[in-house]
């Protein structure tokens, strides 16, 4: 607004305008004024951007608006050509945007590189600007590093509306003095034009120069060597096939060639002195591959580790083979590069799931810990089964290091710890496995005692009875399931107690169902001769609901658990005519359903036999 | 006797130029941010309130110390901008801001700098400090403010400054506008030679591998001569000395696969990176001593050994550099392939030689930079040989060397450098490539 004021201040007689106090021509405050909108717009888009770095196909739409902006002005006027300060870009000596801020400046990488002028040209098209932009705001992801500096990203990135200018002196190393380099260059420049102008045939015989082309005047030139023909040189199928080439050497055989480079290298020239270095480019070929997905590659490492180490190799080499190769093992384990295969775990299917199984198997047992810590990040189910696999052969000797996370507050965390002991079935695995009874978590709890139950022993049945005769209902009806795993005897004779307890009829009718349920699925005598006592009883005029209840108790503990003597049980029961027709239909709807279980939907819809 | 040494050897005392220009710059930085603190607190302190004592003591030492090296200090900030005798001062993002308020304190007593040629004394730092001060109400004159005059310090008027700021920036960007480009390829040439025999000087130092990436903007200036005019500059072989062979061959070979990468279709940015590929691909010799390389007799088997290994020795140099980048990768496996033949020959039973393909493809970069590389030897004058022509250079690299290069690309290289082998004689066959 104020700067619409500034302008509107506008003077017919002189055609100045005042813009930001200065007096300026009335053409640049109105261009002034131009240009500052493009950039209010732009710092608009690239907050946008920032804000939805993630969703990269909307930055186009994010630019519409400056771009249309900038496309117009240039249109108009042909160039913007804007001085780059360390904070703000002038225009026409005025500000016409300023940036402060620490992350994606818009200025101050510019500047910080040498580059003092920036122009936009007619003809900028709006993938141009954006390629532009995304420069200042570029990290590398995927494969590996690349600390090219801004100037040759900007440089490389080819961008033909865009121009600009960097004032930066030439310096061959850090420190140097500018002022120096420039007179060691004036001297071998002299040095050149002294060669190319004497007339010692020796050294202008070999001088490959074009005298046009250098503006030099040469005399007595013997030969000039190397005059590019014009013409076809490579054809357009040969370029073609470059291109294939270099594309294919980049993504497939970069890596693995630095691998032979690498190991010929540490054979044939390396020593103690350049140990370091060499040993630093396996780590960071190591972590190259780790981005790149190449798990292929790091097998590849390994197995030349091994095959170097059997070669007769000079004696001072064949330690520093060994201690690189055990650091590499070691280096592979450490937690950021386990991170990196979370994060791999966590973008969705793994490219290459046996290459990342292999890496994973080669670690030592010292990262069992940061791989545990791993396994509770990873998100997608099939790669966190993937780890949990992997996990179950490093963890063989150490169980214990997976039992101890077993009172983990995660349930998915107890799960997966539960898998790995379950695989790796320890000789004290249910002892493990028994320590989850106390967990806080109630689920867990229960597939605990699920758990012990399909592995019935003199061990575990303490600890079922003792969930039997708990306080906790959903953990005794979980115990009654599983009590005819155990010796019919002993379970039939806590079944039962339980059964007849005298506060039996208050509890949970789940548990009530539970232990009916368990109770008709004992082979035992005392249980059938309970279950058919229930269901024989003939109820008198006092007792009838609480006889009815009893038997509906019955015909669902015997729903719960489908086996062929319960089918026959239910059936007995829907075709005895002086049971109840509510009795009769609850025994053949739960026989149906049985059927149903047992045989598959289709069978049970044929009559049945009975 | 240590200071003998330094006045009888050119390279310590460009290193200790080298080192003189980073501690000024350092000193200016830390006399800008003392500076700052003492602007700032001025208005709520004395300047000789005893919390300045160390901060001017500071800032004493440091423009003394600039003075007794460069027998001046000439501070002029505007803006964000700040230099110190002339040249820029390079600000970190973080302490933009200090600069800036400061700058702006400056403004607002119409201050753009100062300038010392005499040592200066703790009183008259207080006085120069004093005109940002509450109690002062007025501007500074160039004698610094009333009742606190300066002896020593001249003020620097902030319009003044500020237009002698800009007027040199213009100046700065206008000569890089206006280069000739023409001529310039001659200096960048000269450039990248000065680079190399930097380069290689800091490598047979010994230490710590001297950042590659500096060649980059010299690289890129040679891409862009080349696309511009299409050059027909193909580098210069020198005969000055023995000892700059290898920075004249490095950047030739750069050159010429710049030339010749163009003509196989690269896009700027691969040129670039085969150039940078082509300038180092040889600095592994730099750990060869001279009297092996140019050694006019044949080399004992040790010798020959030596310099057999010498790709791996590349590598193992630019491996010092301890960074792994996709640059740094492609520069060690070009570096390493363009020593590696394209093909084996292998002598059939009837007497004729069969050349047989490796197993392993030979990246594109290490193809260029090999035949650049031969070719640039070739013609190149050496201790124990004189120069071939080019002719003579092509007829031996498609003849007796051919089985070390593409052919394919061989062909293309004779084409683009318009050179056509003479025809030869040899065991009774004449041997005709093009």
């Amino acid at each position: 607004m104020a700067q619409q004021q500034d302008v509107s201040r506008l003077s017919n007689r002189t055609r100045t305008a005042m813009v930001d106090g200065k007096e300026v021509d009335a053409d640049k405050a109105a261009q002034i004024h131009e240009v500052k909108e493009v950039f209010a717009k732009l710092q608009k888009a690239m907050k946008q951007i920032a804000l939805y770095r993630h969703n990269t196909e909307r930055y186009r739409e994010y630019l519409e608006d400056t771009f249309s902006a900038l496309a117009d002005f240039l249109q108009r006027h042909g160039q913007l050509s804007l001085r780059v300060n360390p904070t703000s870009y002038a225009f026409h000596g005025t500000e016409v945007m300023t940036d402060d801020s620490k992350d994606n400046n818009l200025c101050y990488p510019f500047f910080a590189n040498g580059i003092r002028m920036l122009m936009f040209n007619d003809g900028l098209t709006p993938d141009e600007l954006l390629r532009f932009l995304m420069l200042l705001m570029s990290s590398d992801g995927g494969g590996m590093r690349n600390n090219e500096d801004f100037v040759t990203k900007l440089w490389k990135a080819e961008l033909s509306a865009i121009q600009y200018v960097v004032v930066e002196g030439f310096k061959a190393v850090d420190d140097e003095n500018a002022d120096d380099v420039q007179m060691e260059v004036d001297k071998v420049v002299a040095y050149l034009y002294r060669q190319l102008q004497g007339n010692s045939d020796d050294v202008m015989r070999f001088a490959r120069v074009d005298s046009a082309d250098l503006d030099l005047k040469l005399q007595d030139v013997d030969q000039v060597r190397g005059a590019i023909i014009s013409g076809i040189t490579a054809t357009p199928q040969d370029k073609e096939r470059i291109q294939r080439a270099l594309a294919d050497e980049e993504t497939n055989r970069l890596l693995p060639k630095m691998v032979v480079i690498l190991f010929q290298l540490m054979e044939l020239c390396t020593d103690e002195k350049n140990f370091e270095d060499v040993a630093e480019a396996y780590f960071q070929l190591l972590d190259a591959m780790l981005l790149a997905e190449r798990y292929d590659v790091i097998q590849q490492i390994l197995e030349r580790f091994k095959v170097t180490l059997t070669k007769n190799l000079r004696p001072e080499v064949k330690p520093l083979v060994q201690h690189a190769y055990e650091r590499f093992i070691l280096k592979m384990g450490e937690p950021q590069r386990i991170n990196q295969i979370v994060q791999v775990f966590n973008a969705g299917p793994v490219k290459d799931p046996a290459g990342v199984k292999a890496y994973m198997m080669q670690l030592s047992a010292d990262s069992l810990p940061p791989l545990l810590d791993a396994l509770e990040r990873i998100e997608v189910a099939n790669n966190r089964r993937l780890m949990c696999d992997v996990l179950v052969d490093l963890a063989r000797d150490y169980p214990d290091q997976v039992a101890n996370r077993l009172q983990h507050p995660s349930s998915q965390v107890v799960k997966d710890m539960m898998y790995i002991l379950d695989q790796i079935n320890p000789p004290n695995k249910l002892k493990y496995i028994a320590t989850l009874l106390e967990h806080t978590n109630v689920v867990l709890r229960l597939e605990t005692i699920n758990t012990l139950g399909r592995n019935p022993s003199e061990e575990t049945l303490p600890l079922i009875i003792k969930c039997l005769k708990g306080n906790d209902s959903q953990m005794r009806a979980a115990a009654a399931r599983v009590m005819h795993f155990y010796e019919p005897e002993r379970a039939a004779q806590e079944l039962l107690h339980q059964a007849n307890h005298p506060d039996f009829g208050k509890r949970d009718r789940n548990e009530q169902r539970a232990i009916f349920g368990g109770i008709a699925q004992v082979a035992h005598s005392k249980c059938q001769a309970f279950i058919q006592g229930i269901l024989q009883q003939k109820p008198n005029m006092l007792n009838k609901r609480k006889v009815e209840d009893a038997k509906l108790l019955v015909i669902e503990g015997l729903a719960g658990s489908p086996s062929l003597p319960n089918f026959q049980a239910l059936a007995t029961v829907a075709q005895d005519a002086t049971q109840s027709p509510e009795i009769q239909t609850a025994a053949r709807n739960a026989a149906l359903e049985m059927k149903t279980r047992l045989l598959g939907a289709q069978a049970a819809q044929r009559p049945a036999a009975g | 006797m240590a200071e003998e040494k330094q006045i009888d050897t050119s390279a310590p005392q460009m290193q200790a130029q080298s080192g003189h220009s980073a501690k000024i710059s350092k000193l200016g930085l830390n006399a800008v941010s003392t500076l700052y603190m003492l602007v700032r607190n001025v208005r709520l302190h004395d300047p000789t309130n005893a919390v300045f004592e160390k901060p001017f003591a500071a800032l004493r030492d440091a423009i003394n110390t600039i003075v007794a090296a460069e027998g001046a200090f000439n501070l002029q900030a505007v803006g964000t901008i700040v230099y110190l005798n002339g040249k820029q001062l390079r600000m970190d993002f973080s302490s933009l801001d200090h600069v800036k308020f400061l700058t702006e304190e400056f403004k607002r007593k119409d201050v753009g700098g100062f300038g010392v040629s005499r040592p200066v004394q703790l009183k008259e730092l207080q006085d120069f400090i004093w005109i940002f001060s509450r109690e002062n109400q007025g501007n500074a004159d160039e004698d610094g403010a009333q009742g606190h005059k300066l002896a020593n310090i001249k003020v620097g008027k902030f319009a003044k400054i500020k237009e002698q700021i800009e007027k040199d920036e213009e100046n700065e960007i206008e000569r890089e506008r206006k280069v000739d480009r023409k001529k310039y390829a001659l200096t960048v040439y000269a450039r990248a030679i000065y680079f190399m025999t930097k380069f290689l000087e800091r490598l047979r130092e010994g230490g710590t591998l001297p950042n590659m990436n500096k060649a980059a903007r010299v690289m890129q200036d040679l891409v862009d001569i080349c696309f511009e005019q299409k050059t027909h500059f193909l580098g210069m072989s020198t005969t000055r000395s023995v000892d700059d062979y290898l920075q004249y061959h490095s950047v030739n070979t750069a050159l010429l696969a710049i030339v010749f990468g163009s003509e196989l279709g690269l896009s700027r940015g691969q040129l670039h990176e085969l150039a940078m590929c082509a300038l180092f691909h040889d600095i592994g010799m730099a750990e060869i001593p001279p009297e092996v390389l140019n050694k006019r007799s044949g080399l004992t088997k040790e010798e020959r050994r030596l310099v057999d290994m010498f790709p791996l020795l590349t590598v193992r140099t630019m491996l010092k550099g301890r960074l792994m980048d996709s640059s740094t990768v492609k520069r060690m496996v070009a570096a390493y392939e363009s020593k590696v033949d394209y093909s084996l020959p292998m002598k059939e039973p009837n007497g004729n030689i069969k050349l047989m393909l490796p197993k392993v493809e030979l990246g594109v970069y290490g193809k260029i930079i090999a035949i650049c590389a031969t070719y640039d030897a070739l013609t190149s004058a050496r201790p124990f040989r004189e120069a071939y022509g080019p002719e003579v250079a092509m007829t031996l690299m498609v003849g007796d060397m051919k089985y070390k290069f593409d052919p394919i690309l061989l062909k293309v290289f004779m084409k683009v450098m318009a050179i056509q082998p003479v025809k030869m004689m040899k065991k009774g066959t004449v041997i005709e490539v093009g």
